[in-house]
């Protein structure tokens, strides 16, 4: 059953200039229940746009969207109380107040009752860990806990559906770690999610099905495994011990490039299934013990699909 | 409710620069009850202690009460508080409300300075009818701050905007000069401006022996109810647009 689906949703924004800018275009998909699914894309893609559209923060120009069988434009307060919204950066919340005040106040706009706020409050607090900082100003917090703060916020109405939009943007690798082990422990919880990224990694990591988007338009969308089948986005192999002759022999082997290395250390990028295991094969014939291959990375997936632009991996 | 009301004042106690227009009241008191006194006006003092605290009020929320949506475009809690604009909006009014009633102290403080620091005679008249009157006062402020307040999110450069909205409406607000003695086409503005109804039946309340002008506050009940109205109904239809994409989320 879908939660989310948007049909040819499309936005546009009259710059101050007068030009007409197309955010979003004709962007039709949907998220099943207790999915997790990524929108990729690099700056400027439409990715907030879309989540501000989802959430009802925006009206969508063309188009039509959902949210829990609630129509996003005609019956936003129905989507409102279906949605939780994460949104990434060190805004967002009040500075100057503790974890938990910013909570109450939450819990207070969402219409929950004062018992129910704090009942609520309580266990969200609890469950991301906030405890010991809880009734600390939020001034004082590091950026992994600035981000904690606002998914519990997002949390405190208990919604079907959260949106994040780049919810670890500016963190640190320790803080962003921590932070996506949060999220995979609500994924256990049948939470449905869409998480908008431009970090490979970390859609790769949350995400099961992943579109990428670019010009407001979604390029490319599927299960993670089947975009990098489909897409002959290159694997990467690494082995140690390699013989010199099979490495020059491997040079010619259909699907390979990029061989690197030296002192029988070895990597090479191939493409394709079949290719991908007749390297294997030469290899481990070869007597080569110490042999790994990685799965293609959104990187390399992005550059076969998107090749005029520029990724830091 | 109370909550956003708590919420609030932790937020200014917080960032005390935000209650400067409080602090300052004390200097405005001590010159114009300076003059008072080199006019031998002393039998002035509780009008102009009125007058002095009407301004505070109005300045108060002006530069203070009417901040609070740009405040939170710029703290970037307006996008996540759009997620529910009926609560959001209701916030605001108790927010720019209890911000308001801040400048309510400041009545007494400026009538002590009169009393204990010039020693000047300050009559009360009617406590109940002036406590009332200072209550409708501060609805109508608020009112009025959250009009301002939808201002400020549209115009940029609202410095100005806040600056300009200063010596004119004490100026229409009789706090200046009893709003019966501007002349004509002014009077008439001010007549329909609630905060001069509140200067007069202020001000005709501390007269001893005097008849409760109790046609003058119904005229500022009614006053005030239309200003709170329109003030709600403004931010209403601002945070609406909003969502058209009208209005910037951001700074
Ligand atoms: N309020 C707005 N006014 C004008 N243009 C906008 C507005 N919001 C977004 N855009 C434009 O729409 C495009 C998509 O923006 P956005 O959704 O923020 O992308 P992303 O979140 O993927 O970086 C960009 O070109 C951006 O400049
Ligand atoms: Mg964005």
């Amino acid at each position: 059953m879908a939660i989310v689906t948007a049909h040819e949703l499309t936005r546009t924004f009259r710059t101050r200039r007068g030009q007409e800018v197309t955010a979003l275009d004709r962007v039709t998909f949907s998220i099943a229940e207790g999915e997790t699914v990524g929108l990729l894309g690099p700056n400027g893609a439409g990715k907030t746009t879309l989540a501000r559209i989802l959430a009802t923060l925006l009206l969508p120009t063309r188009g039509t969207a959902q949210v829990a069988g609630w129509d996003v434009a005609r019956q936003a307060k129905q989507v409102r109380r279906a949605v939780g919204l994460v949104l990434g950066g060190e805004r967002g919340l009040y500075r100057r107040l503790t974890a938990r005040q910013n909570l109450r106040y939450w819990a207070a706009l969402q219409g929950l009752r004062r018992k129910e706020a704090d009942r609520r409050t309580d266990e969200v607090i609890e469950r991301l860990g906030l405890v010991a900082r809880v009734d600390d100003r939020v001034e004082t917090f590091s950026r992994g806990m600035v981000q904690r703060v606002h998914l519990a916020r997002a949390l405190v109405s208990d919604p079907q559906v959260l949106i994040m939009d780049e919810p670890t943007n500016g963190m640190d690798p320790h803080a962003r770690a921590g932070f996506l082990r949060l999220v995979r422990e609500l994924q256990g919880s049948g939470v449905t999610i869409l998480l908008t990224t431009h970090d490979m990694l970390e859609a790769q990591e949350l995400c099961a099905r992943v579109a990428l988007v670019d010009g407001g338009r979604i390029v490319r969308a599927g299960a993670t495994e089947e975009l990098f089948a489909d897409l002959h986005a290159p694997r990467m192999v690494t082995a140690s011990g390699v013989p010199e002759d099979l490495r020059s022999r491997l040079a010619a082997f259909p699907g390979v490039s990029g061989i690197d290395g030296t002192d029988g250390d070895l990597t090479l990028r191939v493409v394709g299934e079949e290719e991908a295991n007749q390297v294997l094969l030469a290899l481990a014939g070869a007597g080569v013990r110490q042999l790994a291959m990685a799965p293609p990375n959104l990187a390399d997936v992005y550059r076969t699909i998107i090749a005029d632009r520029e990724f830091a991996v | 409710m109370l909550v956003y009301a708590r919420t609030h004042l932790t937020l200014l106690f917080r960032d005390p620069n935000l209650l400067a227009p409080l602090a300052v009241l004390p200097l405005y008191c001590v010159v114009f009850f300076t003059v008072l006194r080199h006019h031998h006006h002393e039998e002035l003092a509780t009008q102009t202690a009125i007058g002095a605290f009407l301004m505070s009020m109005w300045a108060h929320a002006v530069f203070v009460a009417a901040e609070v949506v740009d405040d939170d475009r710029h703290e970037g809690t307006l996008e996540p508080s759009m997620l529910t604009p009926g609560a959001y909006t209701a916030a605001l009014s108790v927010r720019v409300f209890s911000t308001t009633a801040l400048a309510i102290p400041v009545l007494a403080e400026a009538l002590l300075i009169a009393r204990f620091a010039f020693g000047f005679p300050v009559t009360l008249g009617s406590v109940p009818l002036s406590l009332v009157t200072v209550v409708l006062t501060t609805v109508g402020v608020a009112g009025a701050a959250l009009l301002v307040s939808c201002l400020m999110v549209l115009v940029r450069g609202a410095r100005t905007l806040q600056n300009a909205l200063t010596y004119p409406v004490y100026l229409l607000g009789g706090l200046i000069l009893p709003a019966s003695t501007l002349p004509e086409p002014l009077r008439w503005i001010a007549r329909g401006f609630f905060l001069s109804w509140s200067a007069d039946v202020l001000r005709a309340l501390q007269v001893a022996g005097a008849p409760a002008p109790l046609g003058s506050l119904g005229v500022l009940t009614v006053l005030v109810a239309a200003q709170v109205l329109v003030g709600f109904l403004a931010l209403r239809r601002v945070l609406t647009t909003v969502r058209a994409g009208g209005v910037s989320l951001y700074d």
